[in-house]
């Protein structure tokens, strides 16, 4: 009984009915012979058939659509005064472009489309007055109609039209790569004769003195002259630096131009790229082109400072002077104010270190200072020596060699250089007291040797090797400067050994703002820093605890390489120092500004390897400068690694209440200028600035440029967008355009499957109908073979 | 007496250095030089009057030429001759400087060569090596207004005989080598031996340890003079 129960139901149906067909066909075996019983129950059999499969049904899916589907296409008419006042052909663009929209529509009725209007005004009522924002609403516009079909009706004559190749919003495609038809309909006057500036590009950085490259695309579009001379500027800064005449010839529409400017200040540039309008040019906004270049000094001022002659600062001096990057001024403390030169002053030509001049007066104009085996207590006062510590503060560079004299107890303790060595005495102050009297009764020029001081030992051995670096190190600002120095591993590491650095085995090194780039390794596999790097402030620290440097020139396995290696090293350092980095660890990309309504958008994009320890110091200080105001209310973003994103708004800045008024509506004011500064510091990387600079947007209202077909090429390269100029109707290709696209949204319509149970499968087949002849069959061979036989 | 006895020796104690001093300067020399040649005193004197420090432990030491200059991680060798640093490529090839110590040289070395030979002499021989000869090196004479006679003492000029001039071989921009009379580092020595001081019999001491401070000082320091003379024009360029 239980096993009937748990038997599928369909199944005990279907066996009751084989069953009572069974039954009856004993019965008609009993009744009307075996022959003619057989018969009629097996016919009986067949025709019941098709019915007992419908207690057996089969799974079936089912596919439909999920609602009705009616494509739309999304139309923005610019109803500014222009286009209610141009007349072409008598009528105002206005009106052509209504006409448009309405064989538009007369196209949807075969389609089953819709057509869905939108005019400007009615997004922003700025277009009702003399001036057409286009880029604002064109831009929302887009936004909301992403995935569809989209018309702009307009005669581009817009109030920022050197903006519209600027727009930054992702103009095209969809999410999966696709491109939906975007259509501009112009309807302006196209200009036969024309010139016009594309694809400007400057590098960021320049140096005073050296030649700055811009890259220009001239672009012409009257062919009918097989050569033409067009003048092109070079403005810096609004004064005229350079003119080239450019040649066009055999027809050729485009020339790829390239200039060489030479800026000899420093500082942030401003740089125009103008064309010499044609005769009869009508519209010129499009013949100059703005940039922003930082020009960096050629040579780094160094003061260099060295406690003795020695060997090592005899290297170093050439490597200095032979560095045409370098100005250097050195001294060499060439008598110890004990010494005795056995001769009258006039047969000395010793001058007295002028310390005061250098550190009262002229410090501040060194970009770094190398102090080489250097006891500054015995020749700088605690308060110079605090200038010394303020200017690295404030952003100054510090290369520090070590030698017999460098690292003095005197030095280390209560003196400001306590205060940017980047290691602690171990032990405290508690030993202090006893090396200070130590070193006051021997008047020793070294730090004796004496655990616990990082005493030079003249007579260590030592092979150099890269400091390994924690997790955390490895993302140190200054990672590039290890990365530099690591790049001459190889040649480092044949040198067979050097001889004398400091102990600094004892020592308690920060682990904040300090990287260690080199050790020493032992004969005993003991690792001993050797070279590392700090900040403090906004500035910059190397220490070399050794004077051993030369020896990399001197000791090296091949001649020919050996100075090589040696000078490849120090110019690492002081390129690091000197802040001379070929890829600077902040720079401004891209600096542009924008009209929106009455305010004022700036935004500014910025790269570089410092911009992950800025996301990641939210805490670290940002000063931001935009056109000579100190902004705190602005957005930052980091769309990738090493990308950042700044911008903001200075609202209502366009009343004439305001110094930043473009201008009356009769006459734009000239171009003005925006800079833009943004200084970063945090403990680990010091302080960095990024500069660059924009011109305020210039604007048009629409007596002054009513409309530009070359503004409408723009966005219609811009948004990758089919350009139709002066439409009678919907023309060809976008007729053909927008079939095609509705051929492809249709097999794309989104549908459901289902899942039912098709209990008439039996009966989709042609064979039930076979298997209903069995029914008539089964009657006759009953009544007639049974008549028959009997 | 007593008090002003013991201030003195109290006074004394703060000059003295007590440690054996094992950095610091030692000159280097060919072992061509006599052994018996010891330059305490001139060392002793150049650490009282500048502030090179020269090494307690080893104020001289000794290198055989016949080891070669690859090895060499010294920067300054003292010769009593050039010859040991003539090679000639084959039989009546003139003799060239020997490609060792070229390279040496152009690591960094400095050499400090006695040698009979004129400046012209020198500079034909010296700058016909490949190396000199395409790269614009100078061989000439020390003459009035030279660093090295203004680098710690001011002197009139470097000591010689009137058949002898001191001459610098100049590359690299720098000074890559001195030519000096023959006798003058045993004129310099502790206890100079009569026939070996060559010209320098007949001068007193004082000129010689001038002309080898100041030398030391041009080695050490190079030109950095000519810093302070353009220095104010080097102060205002960076404003």
């Amino acid at each position: 009984m239980e096993m009937l129960l748990q038997m599928d139901q369909h199944v005990l149906l279907l066996g009751c009915c084989v069953l009572v067909v069974v039954i009856y066909g004993c019965l008609w075996v009993f009744r009307y012979g075996p022959i003619v019983g057989s018969l009629a129950a097996l016919m009986r059999g067949l025709w019941l058939l098709p019915f007992l499969t419908l207690l057996i049904p089969q799974k079936r899916v089912i596919t439909q659509a999920l609602a009705l589907q009616t494509p739309s296409i999304a139309v923005l008419i610019d109803d500014s005064q222009s286009m209610k006042s141009s007349s072409l052909f008598n009528l105002s663009a206005l009106s052509r472009g209504e006409s448009f929209v309405e064989a538009l529509k007369s196209f949807c009725v075969m389609y089953s489309c819709r057509v869905e209007v939108e005019y400007a005004s009615r997004l922003d009522p700025a277009f009702l007055s003399t001036r057409t924002p286009l880029r604002r609403v064109f831009e929302d516009f887009l936004l909301k109609n992403q995935d569809r079909p989209w018309f702009l009706i307009s005669d581009g004559g817009v109030e920022d039209p050197m903006a519209t190749r600027k727009w930054q919003y992702p103009l095209f495609s969809g999410d999966d790569g696709s491109q939906w038809p975007g259509f501009v309909v112009g309807f302006a006057k196209e200009e036969q004769r024309n010139i016009s500036l594309q694809d400007l590009s400057i590098d960021e950085l320049g140096f005073s003195g050296s030649p700055v490259l811009i890259n220009v695309a001239v672009l012409r579009s009257d062919l009918s002259e097989s050569s033409q001379t067009i003048q092109l500027a070079v403005l810096v800064d609004g004064q005229r630096e350079l003119t080239r005449n450019i040649r066009f010839d055999d027809h050729s529409h485009i020339q790829n131009v390239q200039l060489q400017l030479i800026q000899k200040s420093k500082g942030v540039k401003l740089i125009e790229v103008q064309a010499l309008p044609l005769p009869a040019e009508e519209e010129v906004w499009d013949n100059r082109l703005l940039a922003s270049v930082e020009i960096l000094p050629h040579t780094s001022s160094l003061l260099h400072i060295q406690g003795n002659p020695g060997v090592d600062g005899r290297f170093l001096r050439r490597f200095l002077k032979m560095d045409p990057r370098f100005d250097v001024i050195s001294f060499f403390i060439l008598r110890d104010p004990w010494d005795v030169p056995a001769g009258e002053d006039r047969e000395l030509s010793l001058i007295p270190f002028p310390v005061d001049k250098l550190f009262n007066e002229e410090l501040e104009h060194f970009q770094a200072v190398i102090l080489q085996n250097f006891r500054l207590s015995e020749f700088i006062s605690p308060r110079q020596q605090k200038q010394l510590q303020d200017y690295v503060e404030a952003g100054g560079s510090i290369l520090f060699l070590g030698g017999p004299r460098a690292f003095h107890i005197s030095d280390l303790l209560y003196s400001p250089l306590e205060k940017m060595i980047p290691f602690a005495l171990p032990g405290g102050m508690a030993n202090m007291s006893s090396f200070l009297t130590d070193s006051f009764v021997s008047n020793s020029l070294n730090n004796q040797e004496r655990p616990g001081l990082p005493w030079y030992d003249a007579e260590l051995s030592y092979s150099l090797e890269a400091a390994p670096l924690s997790e955390e190190a490895q993302s140190s600002p200054a990672i590039s400067l290890y990365n530099s120095v690591l790049s001459l591993k190889d040649s480092l590491q044949n040198i067979p050994s050097l001889e004398g650095m400091h102990r600094m085995e004892d020592m308690k090194f920060s682990s904040v703002g300090y990287l260690p780039i080199l050790n020493g390794r032992l004969s005993s596999q003991k690792d001993i820093p050797f070279l590392s790097a700090s900040y403090l402030g906004k500035g910059r620290l190397i220490w070399v605890f050794s004077d051993a440097l030369w020896q990399v020139a001197m000791n090296s396995q091949r001649w020919d390489s050996s100075r090589d290696t040696y000078n490849a090293l120090l110019s690492r350092l002081l390129q690091w120092l000197t802040r001379d980095e070929k890829t600077p660890p902040l720079a401004v990309e891209r600096f542009d500004v924008f009209k929106r309504g009455d305010s004022l958008e700036w935004s500014a994009s910025l790269s570089g390897v410092l911009v992950p320890h800025i996301k990641k110091h939210v805490s670290s200080s940002i000063e931001i400068l935009v056109c000579a105001q100190m902004r705190k209310d602005y957005v930052l973003s980091f769309p990738s690694k090493e990308l950042m994103l700044v911008k903001g708004e200075f609202s209502h800045i366009f009343s004439p209440q305001n110094r930043l008024q473009q201008g009356s509506s009769d006459q734009p004011s000239e171009l003005s200028r925006c800079d833009f500064s943004l200084t970063v510091s945090h403990a680990e990387f010091g302080e960095e600035v990024a500069q660059a600079k924009a011109s305020l947007p210039k604007l048009y209202d629409d007596n002054t440029l009513p409309a530009s077909a070359r503004v409408l090429e723009a966005v219609a390269d811009m948004t990758k967008s089919l350009l139709v100029m002066n439409p009678d109707g919907l023309t060809k290709d976008v007729r053909t355009s927008l079939q095609a696209y509705f051929a492809k949204e249709r097999s794309s319509w989104q549908l459901k499957e289902e899942q039912d149970d098709n209990a008439y499968w039996f009966f989709e087949h042609w064979l039930y109908s076979v298997f209903l002849l069995a029914m008539p069959l089964e009657v006759i061979i009953r009544r007639r073979l049974f008549g028959m036989w009997q | 007496m007593i008090k002003g006895m013991s201030l003195s020796f109290l006074l004394c104690l703060m000059f003295v250095v007590s440690d054996s001093r094992a950095w610091g300067f030692s000159l280097l020399l060919s072992d061509d030089f006599s052994k018996t040649l010891s330059f305490r005193r001139m060392a002793r004197l150049v650490s009282e009057r500048t502030s090179i420090d020269f090494s307690k432990a080893s104020v001289v030491e000794r290198y055989s030429l016949l080891k070669g200059f690859d090895g060499l991680t010294q920067m300054w060798l003292i010769l009593p001759s050039l010859e040991p640093l003539m090679v000639s490529a084959s039989g009546d090839a003139p003799k060239l400087l020997r490609n060792d110590t070229v390279h040496w040289l152009l690591r960094g070395g400095f050499l400090f060569v006695e040698t009979p030979k004129s400046v012209e002499v020198l500079s034909k021989t010296l700058l016909s090596h490949p190396v000199f000869a395409r790269r614009g090196a100078r061989l000439g004479p020390v003459e009035v207004g030279h660093e090295l006679l203004q680098s710690y003492y001011l002197i009139d000029g470097m000591p010689a005989c009137s058949s002898f001039r001191w001459a610098e071989l100049r590359f690299d921009g720098r000074m890559m080598a001195l030519f000096a009379p023959p006798g003058f580092m045993n004129a310099l020595s502790d206890s100079p031996s009569g026939d070996s001081q060559g010209c320098f019999a007949a001068f007193e001491k004082e000129p010689l340890m001038r002309a080898m401070i100041n030398t030391m000082m041009v080695v050490l320091t190079t030109d950095y003079k000519k810093d302070q003379i353009h220095l104010p024009e080097i102060l205002k360029r960076m404003r």
